[in-house]
């Protein structure tokens, strides 16, 4: 008894290990990429640590929202329906974005981005080593607006970060000099 | 050789004859503990801990994604297996040689591995890009992590078992409340209640997990360190956040943004604990008991009087609030019997008392009168320390001789 709660004991941390891994690849597998444009929300500070810190530019489209921008009927729709970015694809990389309901959302458009998940595409992992290059070369992206990040948008509405690229090159390969 | 010389200064007095002191000599020698190389296990386990963490900061780009994975589930693996032999060596049918080496061994690699689950999962974080939170993190670790840390036996494991669980709580607190800005007012004013009174009460909540520990026979025969690490690391957050107290007292806490309910809220909470110390403590004597109850309501107490009311900024009030507050912490070491604690806190008394000196200088009428009144209060704190210092002397030497 006293060896298999030993045994437990000790695999339970590696079991999470690998479920993380497992749910992280489940995630590449089952999501749809997206390119959308990324800028510095402050210009003197991108480097915080070993990741960058940005903010998506969407594409805005024109269409008129069918979700409340305003944040207190907002919270009144989210108990009742919850508000998603709908994304269509356009001729270029980057998807026109418009705010409906997800149901309407997961139906219509050709992504579904919760909110949340929207919120949290605000950093990218670099290696310390090149922490300035890659600061240098973000900084050039955004200067000509060639900086893009690649997310994998599951059909329900879940985002995760597959790549940062300057002008369509992975930073990461940029940075191994590739 | 401290124990030497006082055997030997003993013999010389006639107070004990050469078979008693050698007699103490061979006992002492036999329930030594190797408390040094305790200290260095620990201290190399959490470096190696930290060691995995900051590779894992560090980001190398030289390796593959899946090679970095692959190599930390190997030492995972590694570590795992190395604390299973530990233990199957320790297992009562096999013949241990040394039991203390293995328990620290044990307890070594045991740390060791709570450091690495945390970095390995921050390492899967940081090349799968997800964007998830600290707090989050912290929640899976302890989560996971929970069954293995029991695997040990030792302070430092249960030291950084405390810790661990203390960081997690109080991250994701502090990342809940980040939240409360997309609220109404209505419900930001609920939700910074309810957060400043579990951030309030945390030290209750982890003296009541001390007391569940020390509850669980299994946990108590073996692992007496954690409910006895967690007992102390209650009673020190506990001393920090009264501590804290004073600072309420250097703001205008006059309006509606301060959470006045969570205040009362904490006070009731530590009341109802309070009354609770003789169950919690039935070993201890009423004084002590007496000590706690009054620590514990104080640091509450302290708690509606700077935030509970509307006042204005009157730092002289905090400061000496603090002076009282440190009193009775002194007072209550003298009850438990800590010596040590009495001695460091009649030290702080000292340096807070200098400090006021410092807070009320500003204008020459401010510092004049701040000047006469710190004098004055430094004088009854020697006059009352002269009063009571023999008996004091008296109560901490019945106390070491007990």
């Amino acid at each position: 008894m006293k060896r298999r709660w030993a045994l437990l004991a000790l695999a339970l941390p590696l079991l999470m290990y690998l479920l993380a891994i497992v749910k992280a690849e489940y995630h590449l597998t089952q999501g749809e990429i997206h390119t959308f444009a990324i800028s510095g929300y402050d210009p003197r500070d991108l480097l915080r640590g070993h990741y960058l810190r940005f903010q998506v530019d969407f594409d805005w489209a024109e269409e008129p929202s069918t979700c409340p921008t305003n944040p207190e009927q907002e919270l009144e729709l989210e108990s009742a329906q919850e508000c998603c970015l709908c994304l269509m694809k356009t001729e270029g990389p980057i998807p026109k974005v418009f705010h409906t309901t997800c149901q309407e959302a997961r139906v219509s458009c050709d992504g579904a981005l919760r909110p949340a998940a929207a919120k949290d595409l605000h950093r990218y992992y670099i290696p310390e080593e090149q922490a300035q290059e890659a600061e240098r070369l973000i900084r050039e992206g955004w200067a000509d607006r060639s900086a893009h990040i690649l997310v994998s948008i599951t059909p329900d509405g879940e985002a995760q970060i597959v790549d940062l690229q300057i002008d369509g090159h992975s930073l990461d390969d940029l940075l191994r000099g590739e | 050789m401290k124990l030497d010389k006082k055997l030997d200064a003993w013999k010389q007095a006639g107070l004990i004859d050469a078979d008693t002191a050698e007699g103490i000599r061979t006992f002492e020698a036999g329930s030594a503990r190797p408390i040094l190389l305790w200290a260095m296990g620990g201290v190399g386990a959490l470096a190696i801990a930290l060691g995995f963490v900051s590779i894992v900061a560090a980001n190398w780009v030289n390796l593959s994604d899946y090679l970095k994975l692959g190599v930390a589930f190997a030492i995972g693996c590694v570590l795992a297996a190395s604390i299973y032999r530990v233990l199957d060596s320790e297992a009562p049918n096999t013949d241990a040689s040394h039991p203390a080496n293995t328990q620290w061994l044990r307890d070594t690699l045991v740390i060791v591995f709570y450091g690495y689950t945390l970095a390995a999962l921050a390492l899967v974080g940081q090349i799968y890009q997800l964007g998830g939170t600290v707090g989050g993190l912290l929640l899976f670790w302890s989560l996971g992590t929970a069954g293995l840390v029991f695997l040990g036996r030792g302070r430092a494991l249960a030291v950084f078992f405390f810790l661990g669980l203390l960081s997690t709580y109080h991250t994701n607190l502090f990342e809940w409340a980040e939240t409360f800005r997309e609220l109404d007012p209505a419900e930001k004013d609920l939700a910074e209640n309810i957060t400043v009174f579990l951030a309030g009460i945390s030290p209750l909540l982890f003296l009541l997990f001390s007391h569940l520990l020390a509850r669980i026979p299994a946990l108590l025969r073996k692992r007496s360190h954690f409910a006895g690490v967690f007992n102390a690391g209650s009673w020190v957050l506990l001393a920090l956040l009264g501590n804290a107290m004073q600072y309420l007292w250097y703001d205008d806490m006059r309006g509606d943004d301060v959470p006045r309910w969570s205040i009362w809220a904490c006070l009731a909470a530590g009341g109802v604990v309070a009354g609770f110390i003789p169950k919690l403590y039935p070993g201890h004597s009423p004084r002590t008991q007496l000590g706690m109850r009054c620590t514990i309501l104080a640091v509450y107490g302290m708690g509606v009087l700077g935030a509970g009311i509307d006042h204005p900024e009157l730092p002289l009030v905090g400061a000496l609030l603090n002076l009282g507050f440190l009193c009775l912490l002194a007072w209550t070491s003298l009850q438990v019997g800590s010596k040590a604690g009495f001695n460091f806190l009649t030290a702080l008394i000292g340096l807070r008392v200098i400090a006021i000196y410092f807070e009320v200088f500003g204008s020459l009428l401010q510092t004049g009168l701040g000047l006469i009144g710190g004098g004055m209060l430094t004088l009854l704190i020697t006059w009352i320390w002269l009063r009571k210092s023999n008996a004091l002397a008296t109560q901490l030497t019945e106390e070491a001789d007990s």
